[in-house]
C-alpha cells in the first residue's frame, strides 16, 4: 500500500477553488514533485498536507492512519519554506536541535544527533553561528537538517531553492536529492520551475488552476504530456499554426509545406490546428529531399537570429509567416548559421503534438 | 566612509539643541532643589529620607507599574499574535480600541471608572486594583505599537508554521520563538508603559488618593507644603525610572542572538 495517500482534497478561498479533486498516492521513500504556475494550488496542497491548512472535503492517510484533522505539530512532518525560517534567536546547532528537544530526547541523544546532521550538510564548522551570520545557501541546508533532525516521516520543501541564486541552487538541488536518497525519506517537492522538476524527481504532478493536469515521471511528463497545458509549460515548444490537408494519411500544411505527423488524424479536414514541436527536435539539414521521408519532415526557413546560450545555440527562424526555435549542442566544429541565409529544416514525424484548444487532452 | 566620520555643523547643532532642550529643565529642578536662598544644601533631601511616607509611596508606584506591565503584557502579547497568525481582519479595530485613552480625558475616564466600579459585582474604587486596571487600559496604546510593530518585523507567520513542523503549540512556540525575537518591542513597550504608570497622577488622585498613595500623589501633596522637597522628589524619581530602564535594557541585551537592542528598534 501507498505510504501518502491524498485522497479527492478540496480547499476554495472565498469563491476560488484552489485544489480541486486532489488525488495521489506516494511510495516510501518516493520524491514527488508538485509543478505549476503561480497560484496553480500546489502549495497550498503541500499546506494541508502539512495541517497548515484545513481541506474542505477529502482525507489524507499516512502511513495507513488517517492524518487529515491532526494538527500539524502532531503530524511528524518536516518542512522547509522559501525563506528558510531559521530561529534567529537559536545558533545553528540549536535551531537543529529544536525539535529534538520538543521530542524530550536527553541532551546527549541531541548533541549526537545534531553532530549527524551538521555533518550530513557539511557544516559543521558553523554549528555556534546565529542564522544572520550565514548565507542563504547555508541557512536552507540548516533548515533541512532542522526538519530532518526528529526523523520525520514525511519531508516536505516548499520552493526551498526560489529565493537563492542560481549556481548555489543547482549545487543544492543536488545535495538535496542525495540526502532525500540517503535517508530514503518520503519527500514532496514544490517548485514552479520545471528544471528543478525534471532534474530531481521520481515523479511529477504538473498542475493548473487546482487541477491536476498529469502525473507522470520526468521522461513520461517532458516525451509525452497529455495535455495542451503541460506540453506548453514543459520546456520550450514552437507552437506553429497549421491546417489538416488529409486527416487520414495525418497530413497538415505548415506555412505553404505538406507535413506529414505520426498517425492518422482526429481532426477532420481544413480543421485549423497548432503543432507542437521542441526546439531541439528540428534540424539544419544540408541535403536535397524536398517534402517527406519515410521518417521526417523537410521544410524551408529562413534564419532571423542567433543566439549562443552556451552549450546550446538558439537559433530563431521564420517559416513563411511562422517565428519557430531551434536548438543545436554548440561544439567548437559548428558553422553557425548565418542571419539571412535560407537553409532546410527537418523534423521526425513523430516529434510533433497536434494541440487543439488550451487545457484540452491530447488525443 | 570618509562621508560618515566627516564633522557635520548642522547635524552637531541640532544635537546640542535637543540636549539643551533636554536637560535644562532637569539641571534647574536638580538646582532647585539643592539651594536654599544662595547656599548649597541637601536638607530637602535629609527631610524626604527621613519620611517613611515617602517609601511607602514608592513602593506602592513600583508595585502598580510593575503589575500594569505584567497585565499588559499578558492581555496584549498573545492577542496581537493570536490577531496577526489567524485574524488580521480585526487589526483596525484593535487599532481604534488603542486609540480611545488618547480620545477621553482622565478626568472623564475617571468619573466614568468610579460610576461604575462604586457598586455593582466589581466595587473596586478606591483599591490599588482599579489603578491596575486602569493603568492598563491608559497605557494599551504604547505597548500595543510596540510589540505590534516587533511582531511585524519578523515573519510570525512562518516562525510559527516552522515550528509546529518540529512538534510546538501554541504555548511553547510563544516561548521559545516569538517572545525571543520580539524582545526589543517587549522591552520598549514595558519601558514605556512601566514609566508612565509610574508617573500617573491624575487617575491615581481621584480614583484611590490618599486611601493608598502612590508616588505622583506623594509628590503633589509634599510640592503643596514645600516646592524645594517636590524638586528633590522630581529628581529621585528620574533616578529610579531610568535605573530601571537601564536594568531592563541591559538584562534584554543579554538574550542571546539578539544584538543593539534598543528604544528606537
Amino acid at each position: 500500500m501507498s505510504f501518502l495517500v491524498l485522497n479527492q482534497l478540496k480547499k476554495a478561498f472565498g469563491t476560488a477553488l484552489a485544489v480541486d479533486n486532489f488525488e495521489l498516492e506516494v511510495a516510501k521513500g518516493e520524491l514527488v514533485t508538485f509543478l505549476g504556475p503561480s497560484g496553480c494550488g500546489k502549495s497550498t496542497t503541500l499546506r494541508i498536507i502539512a495541517g497548515f491548512e484545513t481541506c474542505d472535503g477529502g482525507q489524507i492517510w499516512m502511513n495507513q492512519q488517517e492524518i487529515t484533522h491532526l494538527p500539524a505539530n502532531r503530524r511528524k512532518i518536516g518542512m522547509v519554506f522559501q525563506s528558510y525560517a531559521l530561529f534567529p534567536n537559536m545558533t545553528v546547532a540549536e535551531n537543529i536541535g529544536f525539535g529534538l528537544k520538543l521530542a524530550k530526547e536527553k541532551p546527549p541523544i541531541i548533541k549526537k544527533r545534531v553532530n549527524e546532521m551538521l555533518s550530513l550538510i557539511r557544516l559543521e564548522v558553523l554549528a555556534q553561528r546565529y542564522p544572520h551570520q550565514i548565507s542563504g545557501g547555508q541557512a536552507q541546508r540548516v533548515a533541512l537538517a532542522r526538519a530532518l533532525a526528529p526523523q520525520p516521516q514525511l519531508l516536505l520543501l516548499d520552493e526551498p531553492l526560489s529565493a537563492l541564486d542560481a549556481l548555489i541552487r543547482r549545487s543544492l538541488r543536488a545535495e538535496i536529492r542525495q540526502i532525500q536518497q540517503q535517508l530514503g525519506i518520503t519527500t514532496i517537492f514544490v517548485t514552479h520551475d520545471q528544471e528543478e522538476a525534471l532534474s530531481l524527481s521520481d515523479r511529477i504532478v504538473v498542475m493548473n488552476q487546482g487541477r491536476i493536469e498529469q502525473i507522470g515521471t520526468p521522461f513520461e511528463i517532458y516525451n509525452y504530456p497529455t495535455t495542451n497545458f503541460v506540453a506548453s509549460f514543459i520546456g520550450t515548444l514552437n507552437m506553429l499554426p497549421a491546417r489538416v490537408t488529409n486527416a487520414a494519411k495525418g497530413e497538415i500544411n505548415l506555412g505553404g509545406h505538406t507535413v506529414r505527423v505520426a498517425g492518422p488524424l482526429s481532426q477532420s479536414d481544413n480543421t485549423e490546428i497548432t503543432l507542437a514541436l521542441r526546439p531541439e527536435n528540428l534540424k539544419i539539414v544540408e541535403v536535397e529531399e524536398e517534402g517527406l521521408s519515410a521518417t521526417e519532415n523537410f521544410v524551408h526557413a529562413k534564419v532571423k537570429e542567433v543566439s549562443l546560450l552556451g552549450a546550446v545555440v538558439r537559433v530563431r527562424l521564420s517559416l513563411a509567416e511562422v517565428l519557430l526555435e531551434l536548438d543545436m549542442f554548440n561544439s567548437r566544429h559548428l558553422t553557425l548559421p548565418v542571419p539571412g541565409a535560407e537553409v532546410k529544416l527537418s523534423f521526425p514525424i513523430d516529434s510533433g503534438l497536434i494541440l487543439t484548444k488550451p487545457n484540452t487532452t491530447i488525443p | 566612509m570618509r562621508k560618515i566620520t566627516q564633522f557635520r555643523p548642522g547635524g552637531s547643532l541640532v544635537l546640542v539643541l535637543f540636549a539643551v532642550y533636554m536637560l535644562v529643565p532637569l539641571l534647574a529642578t536638580l538646582n532647585f532643589s539643592l539651594t536654599l536662598g544662595e547656599n548649597y544644601t541637601t536638607v530637602a533631601y535629609e527631610k524626604l529620607l527621613r519620611n517613611e511616607a515617602l517609601f511607602e509611596a514608592l513602593w506602592h508606584s513600583l508595585l502598580l507599574a510593575t503589575l500594569t506591565v505584567l497585565g499588559s503584557l499578558i492581555l496584549t502579547l498573545p492577542t496581537l499574535y493570536w490577531v496577526q497568525l489567524k485574524l488580521p481582519q480585526a487589526k483596525p479595530l484593535l487599532e481604534f480600541f488603542t486609540l480611545l485613552p488618547f480620545i477621553v480625558p482622565p478626568i472623564v475616564m475617571a468619573l466614568g471608572l468610579i460610576r461604575i466600579y462604586s457598586s455593582g459585582p466589581f466595587p473596586i474604587t478606591g483599591t490599588p486594583q482599579i489603578l491596575v486596571f486602569s493603568y492598563m487600559m491608559v497605557s494599551l496604546p504604547f505597548m500595543f505599537r510596540a510589540i505590534d510593530n516587533a511582531l511585524q518585523s519578523i515573519d510570525t507567520h512562518t516562525l510559527t508554521e516552522a515550528a509546529q513542523s518540529l512538534g510546538a503549540g501554541t504555548f511553547t512556540t510563544l516561548r521559545y520563538i516569538i517572545i525571543p525575537n520580539i524582545l526589543p518591542g517587549i522591552v520598549s513597550g514595558s519601558l514605556l508603559v512601566f514609566s508612565s504608570a509610574l508617573a500617573e497622577f491624575a487617575l491615581a488622585n481621584l480614583l484611590v488618593g490618599s486611601a493608598w498613595t502612590t508616588f505622583p500623589v506623594f509628590v503633589s501633596n509634599v510640592g503643596r507644603a514645600d516646592g524645594r522637597q517636590a524638586a528633590a522628589l522630581a529628581v529621585i524619581s528620574f533616578v529610579i525610572t531610568w535605573l530601571v530602564s537601564i536594568t531592563i535594557l541591559w538584562s534584554a541585551n543579554r538574550a542571546p542572538g539578539q544584538n543593539n537592542i534598543s528604544l528606537n528598534r
